[in-house]
């Protein structure tokens, strides 16, 4: 389902973010990505959301290859993955609605489709009741689960998500882990940056530990 | 189409000054094209009939025949420039000539000698399907022509108020093109400078669309909307204010100036003219709007934006 092949990231200076990266993670897979700060998690993250490209060598995510995609497969990729950002990513002028109902606006589904799945997603991260605010009017826990609600309404192949629990109480951390499990249960592969290593040890999934943007432990399952 | 509207309301709100202070600029700079399409039309629809007065007068041979001069109208009645071709016999000119005469040099009234130095001729109208920029060309094209005729001694056609009138209509025509296309590129700029302003505001907005898979059509549109519609409305408001300028100046020409009967010959936009007007205003912005959205989204926004900052 995900393949790197000798991934380099350099940025001018230079700096080597991510240093010949071999990493497999099969279909419906839970895998978490822990390192220190500067190991190159946010890095390799926005490699596998296409959020931006590798400086050289090979990503495979659903079956496209991330470092030629060109203007229209771009979007088709992303069409089929569900990204958290750190930074929520969400759209101030919108409603929660709104916001989690851009992934299936984008591709051109029925408003009356969209109604009902904006409802159960919003239902199941426990928004539904904030769905006319603004993310401006709503506190920092509840963007996170608005932008985690964008990321699962369209029920990718892959979720990716970057911190998805950072800014969540423990009670609410752990509703969103364990919302994350049963879409993984469902088919969807499930890679979580983090730097909660008590989730980590928790959980007991896969753990791929990064430093100096090298991978140190759990390149294989 | 309900999204590129609530896209048009937001910009609206978020620069609402300086939409407005383009519209104000585009309602100018369209009010003056129009201006000066619609006095280039009525310029020309009065000079055309002050040109129906052109005429040329084929002077023919000595000796020519009845024959002949029947087969030469023939030719140029049948010709498309050629409103008329009439006759003339040297008792018909001589007539005419001394009535026009007849207060400077009341003698000539009498005078049967210049029947024999009066030539023959025939009085060539131009046709009015002939624009008025082009009849001094189909003049000078006929007089050739005719000139090269065995039966025909000159040609003549007031060449000097001809060359006048025709560079007077060619002046005008050509220095409006170009004020039309110096202003419809100022147009297009403020138009441009408008939707870049969106575009900057909406960075962040643009980033997410792209990140969550929207197209590049879909990103773009939007903007090509807002374009297009700022355009057309300051088009509309343009002809709307051209309209009522027009109406004063009718006014003006039906009282004070009568007596120039210009009233009845100049004419407004007709609808498919109008609605011409605001369709072109609104190409204008939709192509200032495509311009500045050259380079906007590639499907790695968010990523040069990292970059940047």
């Amino acid at each position: 389902m995900i393949e790197f092949s000798h991934l380099y990231k350099t940025y001018p200076g230079p700096i080597h973010a991510l240093k010949n990266i071999d990493l497999s993670i099969d279909k419906g897979e839970f895998v978490f990505l822990t390192g220190p700060s500067g190991a190159g998690k946010t890095t390799l993250f926005k490699m596998l959301s296409a959020y931006d490209r590798p400086t050289s060598g090979q990503i495979q995510v659903a079956g496209f290859d991330l470092a030629s995609l060109n203007q229209t497969s771009v979007a088709q990729f992303r069409r089929r993955v569900g990204v958290v950002f750190q930074d929520f990513k969400l759209l101030k002028d919108r409603t929660v609605f709104d916001n989690v109902a851009l992934p299936l606006v984008v591709r051109g589904d029925r408003p009356s489709h969209i109604q009902n799945r904006v409802e159960d997603i919003l239902d199941q991260v426990g928004l539904l009741a904030k769905a006319d605010q603004l993310p401006d009017f709503i506190s920092g826990g509840e963007q996170q689960r608005t932008a985690i609600a964008r990321a699962l309404v369209h029920q990718p192949g892959v979720l990716i998500a970057d911190e998805p629990t950072g800014n969540l109480d423990p009670r609410l951390s752990e509703e969103i882990m364990d919302l994350l499990e049963r879409v993984c249960a469902q088919g969807t592969t499930v890679f979580v940056a983090t730097h909660d290593h008590s989730m980590v040890k928790a959980r007991k999934h896969r753990t791929i530990e990064l430093l100096h943007g090298q991978v140190v432990a759990g390149a294989r399952p | 189409m309900k999204r590129y509207f609530v896209h048009l309301l937001t910009s609206l709100r978020h620069h609402t000054g300086l939409v407005l202070a383009t519209m104000i600029v585009l309602t100018a700079s369209f009010f003056v094209s129009g201006s000066l399409v619609l006095v280039g039309q009525n310029l020309d629809r009065v000079l055309t009939l002050w040109g129906e007065s052109l005429q040329m007068s084929v002077y023919l041979k000595e000796g020519t025949t009845s024959e002949q001069v029947q087969a030469l109208q023939g030719r140029l009645q049948k010709d498309k420039r050629v409103a008329k071709a009439a006759f003339v016999d040297r008792r018909e000119a001589l007539t005419h000539f001394q009535e026009q005469m007849a207060s400077y040099a009341p003698d000539l009234l009498n005078d049967e000698q210049l029947l024999k130095f009066i030539p023959e001729s025939l009085q060539v109208q131009i046709s009015q399907s002939v624009s008025s920029i082009l009849q001094m060309k189909v003049l000078q094209e006929l007089a050739g022509e005719l000139g090269q005729e065995p039966t025909v001694e000159s040609v003549s056609y007031g060449q000097d108020w001809v060359k006048t009138y025709s560079s007077i209509v060619a002046t005008v025509s050509k220095a409006g093109m170009w004020m039309i296309v110096l202003i419809l590129a100022a147009a297009g700029f403020v138009i441009s400078n408008s939707v870049s302003s969106s575009i900057h505001q909406r960075k962040n907005e643009i980033e997410v669309l792209e990140l969550v898979g929207a197209s590049k059509w879909m990103i773009r549109g939007p903007y090509l909307f807002e374009g297009f519609f700022m355009g057309a409305l300051s088009g509309f408001l343009a002809l709307l204010v051209l309209a009522a300028g027009f109406e004063t100046i009718q006014n003006f020409l039906r009282g004070e100036l009568a007596f120039l009967q210009l009233s009845h010959h100049l004419q407004f936009f007709g609808a498919a003219h109008a609605g011409l007007f605001v369709l072109a205003s609104g190409a204008v912005g939709f192509l200032s709007s495509a311009f500045s959205l050259r380079k906007l989204n590639d499907g790695w926004a968010a990523s040069k934006a990292g970059q940047e900052a």
